[in-house]
């Protein structure tokens, strides 16, 4: 895949977004050589000192359980610590004793290459040969190869929202001020199966009127284009082809881009130019506006904004003046007697 | 590609209520709400508030779409204000938004065009001091405007009660019941009394989410629109063929003459080409803004306010800002980056040309974005042409 592919494809848009929040990608468990390169065997390089942010990272954060081989396509691995030369012919040289469909070497939207990749193999073969290549040297660096994250399955999680949506039972009216909690020792909460979370899970009881079709909710994940892939978590999407353009195999580059840009020899804006009106006249489509013209609201809106404001500091100022009170007090009573501050503190508290 | 049977459906799902109202004064509304109304600027109803604002007035589950700036807020405001019993101060109207930058501009509409019914609305939304927030939702605040996470936590605490609620209102709808918010909507919705009356609305109502609507909707009224009906003619769509990636950014500063003859939002997928847009322009001395999910609370209001006001020009931003954000002086818009989903499009480019203002949508296009360009053109049945010299002319 060309770097413009990735780059313009929108549904690997915030992928680098995500991945930089990560810990590195796992190695392969069975594969791991605990080289100078692999800092996450905990007795290389990090441990030394000196990388105290990673070290810090990894002591809070155990490194992540090592990713298991993937039992249907895509048959993909992370491709870490690899040189920021490394060229799609390199990688494909490298893994050539496996069959190789897809490389993608990573590189941020200033061109510069991330240091690692993707590269999915025909068949799961391929891929365990491909893990044997781990810590191996690609242009100078000893490289890791891992099993890459599958694409998250959609439908694992249960689904909560399958059901009626409406419950079947009035809302209690609130018996006291507050319910949550933090006030659980107030006689007067209201029933907890009404407060509780959990409550929805059987929700069984549902109105008759309302037969609740469950068959909303799918089997098999959704087809590329149903999905909006600007919604997913990045990594749900590496390998679907989503018909929002690039998907396309490596080997199908655009044709090479002129060299130089052409710069935009824009007019200047001439002088008829006409003042924002409305244009709706057309015939061609029903307008949606109706009888109603544009209406400056702007005015209305900066009026609300101000009397909020306004009402905010008046909020503000009685809050500030109660407190002055309070203190202009406070030595009063110190003077006077010690027996009032337990009752401030109790004050404060409330 | 599959996106043939998606069409299809999209197709056999159709409007199902053609009555209209075509005047304010004939709608039955109170005239404290009427004032208000015609006090924020508007003399008549557009086509959605002619036809959505009466059902759900009558108490109809409404499934409304409409294009870009063509006034679907107003039309839940409205519809929400006329139904408040203004002597309970318990919340009756929960609305909920994407963005905290959306709740918080639904609720100075609402305020303004309750302006004269002595209505309380409170925007509960993340990012704020949760203990102001339980104060003045248990002092009572008959609508609440909310984020979803915000929102639920203060039904869980008990701050904000549900027992009186008589709407839920989804703006953005198909955003709300989407993948990243469908089981947060999922918790509120059981939080609510059963009977409660449902209103979604967006300018996007994909058939995938129009079926997940059956869970929660009681023989909706069906206010739809076409694909092929959504882009605005007001809306001028250009793209320009920037070949490489590599070059978007001198062309965008080529460009910024133009940019800056009105305001103009800029669009890039995430957050940090967002940063790094913003750190490239300013380094060439460009005066940009910039806004994403990422930044603090504060900060985000204090760009949002000053680009409302004008005092910032060019805001470049991540989707956060696609959906819903109305600055009226905003004529154009430029996806740097194309958007993600098909949906995006028409919300990106619906923040310019508000309420039947012009607008200019320019699309930066590598050559291996031709064909995601060409499949919005397709889908939405609409023309996407090359950019002319003279587009000064058009803003």
């Amino acid at each position: 895949m060309a770097l413009s592919d990735f780059l313009s494809d929108p549904s690997t848009g915030s992928w680098a977004d995500e991945m930089d929040d990560l810990p590195s990608a796992p190695a392969g468990d069975n594969f791991r050589s605990g080289g100078f390169g692999d800092d996450r065997g905990g007795r290389g390089f990090s441990s030394r000192g000196g990388f105290g942010d990673r070290e810090e990272r990894e002591s809070r954060y155990p490194a992540r359980a090592p990713v298991e081989l993937p039992t249907r396509p895509p048959y993909t691995i992370h491709l870490g610590n690899i040189a920021f030369d490394t060229t799609d012919a390199d990688v494909e040289g490298f893994f050539n004793e496996s069959k190789v469909t897809s490389i993608r070497i990573m590189k941020d939207f200033e061109d510069k290459p991330k240091g690692f990749g993707y590269v999915e193999f025909d068949s799961l073969d391929s891929l365990k040969k491909a893990l044997e290549r781990n810590q191996q040297s690609l242009c100078g660096r000893n490289v890791r190869v891992s099993v890459a994250e599958p694409p998250r399955e959609r439908e694992v999680r249960e689904d909560r929202t399958a059901g009626e949506w409406r419950r079947a039972e009035p809302v209690a009216p609130p018996a006291g001020r507050f319910g949550n909690d933090r006030y659980a020792d107030r006689g007067d909460r209201a029933p907890r199966g009404d407060r509780e979370f959990g409550s929805r899970f059987n929700n069984s009881e549902r109105p008759p009127d309302r037969t609740a079709v469950n068959s909303w909710r799918r089997e098999e994940p959704l087809p590329a284009s149903e999905t909006r892939p600007g919604w997913e978590k990045p990594r749900e999407r590496e390998h679907r082809d989503t018909s929002w353009g690039g998907g396309q195999g490596f080997a199908n580059r655009a044709p090479p881009a002129p060299a130089t840009r052409k710069k935009l020899e824009l007019k200047p804006r001439s002088a008829e130019a006409p003042a924002a009106a409305a244009t709706n006249n057309s015939a061609a489509k029903s307008s949606p506006f109706g009888a109603a013209k544009p209406i400056d609201s702007d005015e209305a809106i900066r009026r609300v904004e101000e009397r909020l404001k306004q009402e905010q500091q008046e909020k503000k100022e009685a809050a500030d003046r109660i407190r002055k009170e309070k203190e202009a007090k406070k030595p009063a009573a110190k003077a006077e007697e010690k027996a009032a501050e337990p009752e401030a503190a109790a004050e404060a508290q409330a | 590609m599959h996106t043939s049977g998606l069409e299809l459906d999209q197709n056999e799902i159709e409007s199902n209520w053609d009555e209209i109202v075509d005047n304010f004064d004939n709608m039955s509304l109170s005239p404290e709400l009427l004032r208000g109304i015609y006090a924020y600027g508007f003399e008549r109803p557009s086509t959605i508030q002619q036809r959505a604002i009466l059902p759900v007035i009558k108490g109809h589950d409404v499934i409304a779409q409409a294009q870009s700036g063509t006034g679907k807020t107003a039309t839940f405001s409205i519809s929400a204000l006329q139904k408040l019993d203004l002597s309970n101060p318990q919340c009756q109207a929960l609305i909920l938004a994407p963005t905290r930058e959306l709740a918080q501009q639904i609720q100075k509409v609402v305020i303004a065009l309750g302006d004269f019914m002595k209505v309380q609305c409170h925007a509960c939304i993340g990012g704020t001091n949760v203990r102001e927030d339980m104060k003045i939702l248990e002092a009572g605040a008959q609508v609440v405007v909310g984020t979803p996470g915000r929102v639920f936590d203060m039904i869980n605490r008990g701050a904000l009660r549900t027992a009186d609620m008589k709407m839920f209102i989804l703006d953005e709808a198909d955003e709300m019941l989407s993948r990243g918010f469908k089981d947060q909507i999922y918790d509120v919705f059981q939080r609510l009394p059963p009977a409660t009356q449902v209103v979604l609305l967006s300018a996007t109502m994909p058939a995938e989410v129009m079926e997940v609507t059956t869970k929660f909707m009681r023989d909706p009224i069906r206010i739809l629109v076409k694909k092929d009906e959504l882009t605005l003619e007001g809306i001028k769509q250009f793209y320009v063929a920037v070949e490489k990636e590599e070059w978007k950014l001198d062309t965008l500063c080529d460009l910024y003459e133009t940019v800056t003859i009105t305001q103009a939002v800029i669009f890039c997928n995430t957050r940090r080409k967002v940063d790094w847009l913003t750190e490239k322009l300013t380094a060439r001395e460009f005066t940009v803004s910039a806004m994403h999910g990422d930044m603090e609370q504060g900060q985000r209001e204090v760009i949002m306010k000053e680009f409302r006001s004008g005092s910032s020009r060019v805001l470049i931003a991540t989707d956060l800002l696609a959906r819903g954000i109305d600055v009226q002086q905003v004529s154009l818009v430029i996806n740097y980056d194309l958007p993600s989903n098909k949906e995006n499009y028409i919300h990106r480019i619906g923040r310019g040309g508000r309420f039947g203002r012009k607008g200019v949508a320019i699309n930066f296009v590598t050559a291996d974005d031709t064909r995601m360009l060409r499949e919005i053109e397709q889908f939405y049945s609409t023309q996407i042409l090359e950019m002319p010299m003279n587009v000064a002319d058009l803003i």
